[in-house]
């Protein structure tokens, strides 16, 4: 076997740990769904309550909208936290010993557990929504693109706050930067406001960052799910999540040599 | 009633020297917290530019609304940030340490620790309602006494949710995110919502008292309605004493020897 498939098959192993780590965690998941709805609860009463004649959109639809936004939101929990804590107890310097580096195995134990969690938010974030709301605005061939998307919008927020995490070598306490990453990623996002109600600048300058990517870029397509608007989705988000891979690895071997060179 | 006073002054201040050891990390979290807070506004400013309208709300009232939660959950989380590890202290058997005292244990429970970035909440407050609130400097003393009743009702709402844990314990993890959830509501108007919900966020999970109700007090100038927000923070921390002792008879010692240096 060689190195690179010994390395994936490990990673596929800890994918796999995290999936089964969050589906024994019942309690955990229950809470999660909890809050996951109060969001979309909140904003479907609020789309309701705003005049939205003239928008271009009904509260139907931006609804849908909140519903795919939150599910990419609530499914990676808070991983940067868990960083910090190996960081700061020193248990990472055990786990630099292993044949799988740290950053990897975390990223894909993580990213088990989050697409675990993805997976029950979008059905039943689906099945609120449609109670909610009575349309179904995505038709049924747009979903496995949907389902992609979403998918590919959660990792990218995995991968963000595990950047976050590794800022713990040099800042300490990467919390106030994650604050800010959330609240930059809520506005310039598109968290409940879709780019297209926003200023024509703001949107123009939004909609080609990492921000949209992450959640109006998979939410647009309760908007519209064209094919073009389906193409046009996933090639900015595959792009960033290239980016963002590229910029993690950078960040845990900065913060590995840190760590080599200068001790936990 | 002195000693008491003395004893949760002193409380206080340790709290606050141990949340601010490190100051420069403490002063960074402080200003980060406020100026996050700030940049979530920038959401409703879009929608209001947007929308002038939300059923009768405007971008005033919103910014009210934020300012009211961010200062009352700000002074809570700076004053008696243990409110969040409650559930986690029982479950853990941590209660011991604070049994041991010649004091009621649920003060020293939650004035365990300090957070700094509650005065970086507390501090968002004012810009949000004098600046983009539309109110002035002689409406301060109001806004602060609402906030600081809100406070103490989320406070009471958050530490009775975490006391479920006396009672069913594997409840943990859920009584832990409790506090997310009542904030969560919190800082969205709870008027868009049909008479059914209003009624649960006026009772049994009464986060209307928390903000909303103190915007629609100092919206209508009623004073019926401040007043309500006062009985309500009163009636909720009574009752936090009283679940709190009941569930404290289920309380089984963790046998923890903690040496404190």
């Amino acid at each position: 076997m060689s190195e690179i498939a010994r390395t994936l098959d490990a990673a596929l192993a800890f994918l796999r740990l995290g999936w089964r780590e969050a589906a024994a965690d019942r309690f955990g998941l229950l809470g999660r769904v909890l809050l996951y709805s109060l969001p979309v609860l909140i904003f479907g009463a609020i789309w309701r309550a705003t005049p939205l004649a003239g928008s271009g959109h009904d509260a139907e639809q931006l609804t849908w909208y909140v519903v795919i936004t939150e599910a990419v939101i609530f499914a990676p929990g808070f991983v940067f936290r868990e960083i910090e804590e190996d960081i700061r107890t020193g248990a990472i310097e055990s786990a630099l010993t292993r044949p799988l580096a740290y950053g990897l195995a975390r990223v894909a134990e993580e990213a088990g557990g989050t697409l675990f969690r993805l997976a029950c938010l979008g059905v039943y974030g689906a099945i609120l929504a449609r109670v909610m709301t009575g349309v179904l605005p995505i038709p049924a061939s747009a979903v496995p693109a949907l389902a992609l998307a979403m998918a590919i919008g959660a990792m990218l927020a995995l991968l963000f706050q595990v950047a976050i995490g590794f800022l713990t070598a040099w800042v300490g306490t990467p919390a106030p930067a994650y604050w800010i990453w959330q609240k930059v990623m809520f506005v310039i996002g598109g968290l409940f406001l879709p780019l297209t109600l926003y200023p024509d600048w703001i949107r123009e300058a939004g909609i080609a960052t990492p921000f949209a990517a992450l959640l109006y870029h998979p939410a647009s397509l309760a908007l519209d799910a064209s094919p073009q608007a389906i193409l046009g989705v996933l090639g900015w988000q595959v792009f960033w999540l290239a980016v963002a891979a590229v910029s993690v690895t950078a960040i845990a071997t900065a913060a590995t040599r840190r760590f080599i060179r200068e001790g936990v | 009633m002195r000693g008491t006073f003395a004893y949760l002054g002193a409380l206080l201040a340790t709290n606050l020297r141990a949340g601010f050891a490190r100051p420069r990390a403490a002063l960074a979290q402080l200003v980060l917290m406020c100026v996050n807070n700030l940049v979530f506004f920038i959401v409703w400013m879009l929608y209001f530019d947007r929308f002038p309208d939300l059923r009768g709300w405007g971008r005033e009232d919103v910014a009210l609304l934020y300012g009211i939660t961010a200062f009352g959950f700000g002074f809570m989380v700076a004053v008696a940030g243990g409110i969040r590890d409650v559930a986690r202290t029982i479950v853990d058997g941590g209660l011991d340490v604070h049994l041991g005292r010649p004091r009621h244990p649920l003060p020293s429970l939650l004035m365990s620790r300090s957070i700094p970035s509650g005065i970086g909440d507390m501090a968002s407050a004012p810009i949000l309602w004098l600046w983009l609130g539309g109110k002035g400097v002689v409406d301060l003393p109001l806004l602060i006494l609402l906030s600081l009743a809100g406070g103490l009702v989320m406070a009471a709402t958050v530490v009775i949710a975490q006391c479920a844990v006396f009672w069913w314990p594997r409840l943990l993890r859920l009584a832990e995110q409790f506090w997310e959830i009542v904030l969560m509501i919190t800082v969205y108007p709870q008027h868009v919502f049909g008479p059914a919900i209003r009624l649960v966020l006026f009772t049994l999970l009464p986060v209307a008292f928390i903000a909303q109700m103190p915007v629609e007090a100092i919206r209508e100038a009623d004073p019926l309605k401040a007043l309500s927000v006062i009985v309500a923070a009163v009636f909720y921390g009574a009752l936090t004493v009283v679940v709190f002792d009941r569930g404290l008879k289920r309380y089984a010692s963790g046998s923890r020897i903690v040496v404190n240096r």
